[in-house]
């Protein structure tokens, strides 16, 4: 409010300053012949300093000064009288709406109003209390630059670092907790995690050690069974991760966070599971159109297949009342969307989401 | 708060600009004195605004407040308080700022000074003035607005190019600036009288101060870019013909024409229309310099600017400013009256010479900074102009200016005689006849070119003298008598003294250094010496360092003249943070004789560094005679004859006007 305020009083002095005067109007001032003449006697005098320092000859200065006199004379003569019409008000007021509105007009589209200055000292000072997560983190930081053994410090900032997604930055911070507290199971799996994820979900070497070596130390830590399969997925030992997943999920109670990620890559391992490779993509792309509704009705098939073994995975019955509404075969979607009903009727939440998606589909 | 009231006053000072340029120009059609009457509080007001934007967005950068999209892109927090204030303008956005910000001071000036000047002229002159500021200002606010946020702010800046973190190049900006935008006034003055089709005595009387004014500020800003060329970057030289140097040169040579052809309109009402071009000409030359170092069309240090866009923009303001002024030229110069009479031989047909040569040798960088680029625009072929194109064509033509300097004030106005000039001037021409021949005597061996070119110089200093001697009639009377006529000389006539004399020596140190520069490139481990024109240098080791912002190796060399220990020099690779990026500072030992210049190059495989040793003989000279000849500008802005009054009938009027 402060801001609109001072805008307001810059732009009343502008259209003070500049419309007032047209407004109360001058109208007699002195013409320009007198103006001229100022300089032509100027001139004469500075002639006659030339001629006393020599710079000009007595006859050549003569000559000018005949020249300035016509001069001075000429210019008496074809002066006009001053203007002194008056009719140019419309025009200041025109200047007086023209000069606020299309300066707020422009700052509107342009500014931001209301932000306020963040100096970089201040933001440092009042971190805490502005909730300025990048001014604590720089504080954290200056403050783990001079002191690098601060266990405290570093448990601190490895989880902003990760909320932040700086996942090297986070890696960083756990080798630093492994420096100083010793050899502990959980920050093993949460290096192995932040050196994954800061490598695109594929599992490097460094961080194959530090699941083993959480292995090692609690061969029961969820998160390091989880990524230990992962590595192996990624090997290719498809039947191995599956066996170790299939374990973690014995062990995995129903409120457990990564029970959804579980079940989900289990589920990607299960046979039959609509996994699309690259082969199989470009093989789509490659096929007449009767030969890829085929390929899709086997993939969606073998989803139903799927889910008649494992049932508990609402994602995968909205595909499949997706899948078969969109390529036509309603009864089977209506009966796919009356099994899914079956399946959730204790979770009011899933059975919302399912009747809102039948809605969107037109199956309800 | 601060940053959003710089932002809101930029935009308003852009809309004001846009009124400074319509009602007076309006006002001054019609005759009405009442809307003329807003030209000069709307010049005011601008400034001002311009002043408050351009504090704010200094305060952002001391403040170091990131939440400003253009500090977070140019500062950092660790870099020092003076590169944090130099830093507003070491960006492109910032600059631009600056350049409204002198442009408006300026316009201001004409604002407040201009009582002397008829109310028409003054309105039209500030409309023109307000129409180059609105077009900056959208310039800035639709393409390089420095007070776009960001929400949230980060934490860390990316810097500003350490190259730049240097203090001779904290003020080469503005002083660049103030000369580029010097000439603008001068060529408002230009379209008002052409508007007008009448060239107002006092129109003359202006032009030349604000073009003297302008000519100043670009003399000193050219040398001390250049100075910060020649220490920073360590090359060795001072001069190097790039086009980002003949983009500011180029201004400067055609308002050195302009400064002397205003002379003549300003004393004998003469070369009016041709004086109206070169003004015309040389604001538009410092537009094409804007437009060439901004656009991203020359890779250099001071293309900021590599969006496109902005380079559309600029070239959209040069085309309207250049085309237009040029079209109203063609149209309304025949309108003008001519002026006095003069004969060939006479003071106004020397400055007429100056003039032709001035604007010659203009022409000649003109084309050696534009072929190349004209070419690669029309069939991508990539050629270079280099150093020996400029010094031939250029020196070649300078040579008969440079020769006819001394004769030029002798001569008298209107119609001269050959004979008295050469009678006053035979001292001067014998004592450079002699040093030439000692210098040649004494180097026997060196290159042919520097007797001569260091004669020239000595030729230009003491014509320069003679001229002066000549008017205070030393020698000829009581030496009582010389100094009282010495007092009694018109400043214009001494500023002319220290200028000629200043080029002279400019002239002088040009000429040394390059033709007896020693340059050694070697590789040295510590313990190597070296001599160098007469000094002992010893390579003492390095050492690891630490600034601020930066860490790097020193080298340091000991310099032994004689058994005498003289100096110790220190030659540094700095690494800047953030980015790393790599600069050199030259270990400078400075004397009049020459300077020792030593610069520690890249570790070689067998530890040793390579090393580049330069002497560059009497280079003091050039910015010496650069700051002389700015010396002369000031003490000629001083003479009494721009201060010429206003008619007294304005000042009976004015009170009764304003009841």
């Amino acid at each position: 409010m402060l801001n609109f305020l001072i805008f307001a009083v810059l732009a009343a002095g502008v259209v003070l300053g500049v419309c007032w005067p047209v407004l109360k109007g001058s109208t007699a001032g002195p013409r320009r012949a007198d103006y001229d003449e100022v300089v032509f006697r100027d001139q004469l005098a500075e002639l006659e300093r030339d001629r006393a320092r020599g710079l000009i000859a007595e006859a050549e200065a003569k000559a000018a000064r005949n020249e300035i006199a016509r001069r001075l004379i000429a210019a008496d003569r074809d002066s006009p009288a001053a203007g002194a019409r008056a009719s140019g008000r419309w025009a200041a007021v025109a200047a007086a709406a023209f000069i606020p509105i299309s300066a707020l007009a422009l700052y509107l589209a342009l500014g931001a109003p209301g932000q306020p200055d963040m100096p970089l000292r201040e933001r440092l000072a009042n971190a805490v209390a502005n909730n300025d997560v990048q001014a604590l983190m720089a504080r954290a930081e200056a403050h783990l630059a001079e002191k690098p053994d601060d266990l405290r410090g570093w448990e601190v900032v490895a989880p902003i670092y990760r909320s932040a997604e700086r996942y090297a930055d986070a890696a960083r911070a756990y080798q630093n907790i492994l420096r100083l507290k010793g050899p502990d199971a959980g920050t093993y799996a949460d290096l192995g995690e932040m050196l994954v994820i800061a490598n695109a979900g594929l599992v490097p070497k460094e961080a194959a050690q530090a699941f083993a070596e959480a292995l090692r130390l609690d061969a029961r830590s969820p998160k390091a069974r989880f990524y230990a399969g992962l590595a192996l997925k990624q090997d290719g030992k498809r039947a191995e991760a599956l066996t170790l997943w299939q374990g973690l999920l014995a062990d995995t109670g129903p409120d457990d966070s990564w029970r959804g990620v579980l079940e989900a890559q289990i589920a990607s391992l299960s046979p039959g599971a609509p996994v699309l490779s690259d082969e199989q993509v470009a093989a789509a792309q490659s096929m007449t159109g009767e030969d890829r509704e085929n390929m899709i009705r086997g993939m969606v098939d073998g989803l139903e297949e799927r889910l008649k073994s494992a049932p508990a995975d609402l994602e995968g019955w909205q595909r499949l009342i997706k899948a078969r509404a969109v390529l036509g075969e309603i009864d089977k979607a209506r009966a796919a969307y009356g099994r899914a009903r079956e399946q959730f009727k204790a979770d009011t939440a899933a059975m919302a989401a399912l009747s809102q998606a039948a809605k969107e589909l037109g199956i309800e | 708060m601060i940053a959003e009231t710089g932002h809101f006053a930029l935009i308003l000072a852009l809309v004001t600009a846009l009124v400074q340029f319509a009602l007076p120009l309006y006002g001054a059609h019609r005759g009405e004195r009442a809307l003329m009457g807003a030209a000069a509080p709307a010049a005011l007001a601008q400034f001002s605004l311009i002043v408050i934007a351009f504090l704010a967005l200094m305060h952002a950068y001391v403040t170091t407040d990131f939440s400003l999209a253009n500090v977070w892109e140019n500062s950092h927090s660790a870099k020092p308080l003076l590169y944090k204030i130099s830093g507003v303008w070491g960006n492109h956005e910032g600059s631009m700022v600056l350049w409204v910000l002198i442009l408006a001071l300026f316009g201001s000036g004409v604002a407040l000074f201009g009582g002397n000047l008829p109310l028409e002229l003054k309105s039209r002159v500030l409309a023109i003035q307000g129409s180059i500021g609105a077009a900056f200002l959208l310039f800035i606010v639709a393409t390089s607005n420095p007070f776009l946020r960001l929400n949230p702010p980060p934490i860390e800046g990316n810097g500003l190019n350490p190259l730049l973190q240097d203090p001779a190049l904290a003020f080469h900006p503005p002083f660049l600036y103030a000369g580029y935008v010097g000439l603008s006034i001068s060529f408002s003055f230009a379209i008002a009288a052409l508007i007008d089709g009448k060239v107002d005595a006092a129109w003359a009387r202006w032009v030349r101060p604000w073009t003297l004014a302008a000519w100043m500020f670009l003399t000193i800003g050219i040398a001390m870019g250049s100075w910060w060329a020649y220490y920073e970057l360590g090359w060795g030289g001072f001069w190097f013909w790039d086009p980002v140097e003949n983009a500011s040169f180029m201004p400067w040579l055609v308002a050195a024409a302009l400064l002397h052809s205003a002379i003549v309109v300003e004393k004998r009402n003469a070369l009016k229309i041709w004086t109206i071009l070169l003004a015309i000409l040389a604001f538009s030359l410092s537009l094409i310099g804007t437009f060439l170092v901004r656009s991203g069309v020359l890779t250099s240090v001071h293309a900021f600017a590599v969006d496109p866009a902005r380079g559309v923009f600029i070239l959209m303001i040069l085309c309207v400013f250049i085309g237009g002024a040029l079209t109203l030229f063609a149209w309304r110069a025949p309108m003008l009256k001519a002026g006095g009479l003069f004969a060939p031989m006479s003071r106004e047909g020397g400055l007429v010479v100056n003039n032709l040569l001035l604007c010659t040798a203009c022409a000649a960088v003109f084309i050696g900074t534009l072929y190349p680029l004209a070419l690669e625009t029309i069939n991508g072929d990539k050629i270079s102009v280099g150093p020996p194109y400029f010094n031939f064509t250029f020196g070649l033509i300078m040579l008969p200016l440079l020769l006819l300097v001394p004769a030029g004030p002798l001569l008298t106005w209107k119609r001269a005689e050959a004979w008295p000039v050469i009678q006053r001037l035979w001292m001067a021409a014998l004592a450079t006849f002699a040093i030439a021949m000692v210098i040649l005597v004494a180097t026997r061996r060196g290159p042919w070119l520097a007797p001569f070119g260091i004669a020239l110089g000595f030729w230009l200093v003491l014509g320069a003298l003679a001229e002066l001697a000549e008017r205070i009639a030393l020698f000829k009377s009581s030496f009582p008598v010389s100094w009282s006529r010495l007092k009694g000389l018109p400043r214009s006539s001494l500023g002319m003294t220290f200028a000629h004399a200043g080029l002279g020596l400019a002239v002088i140190g040009i000429f040394a250094v390059t033709t007896w520069r020693e340059e050694h490139i070697v590789a040295m481990k510590p313990g190597d010496h070296l001599s160098v024109a007469g000094y002992d240098v010893t390579f003492l080791g390095e050492a690891p360092m630490t600034g601020p912002n930066y860490t790097g190796d020193a080298g340091r060399f000991r310099v032994m003249a004689g058994n005498r220990e003289v100096a110790t020099l220190a030659s540094e690779k700095r690494r800047f943070q953030p980015g790393g990026q790599e600069t050199t500072e030259v270990g400078l030992l400075q004397a009049w004789s020459g300077d020792l210049y030593a610069v520690m190059g890249d570790r070689m495989n067998d530890g040793t560094r390579a090393m580049r040793i330069y002497f560059n003989p009497l280079i003091s000279l050039i910015w010496l005679g650069t700051f002389i000849m700015f010396m002369g500008g000031v003490i000629s802005l001083t003479d009494r004859r721009f201060r010429v009054g206003a008619p007294k009938t304005a000042r009976r009027l004015q009170p009764a006007a304003a009841e």
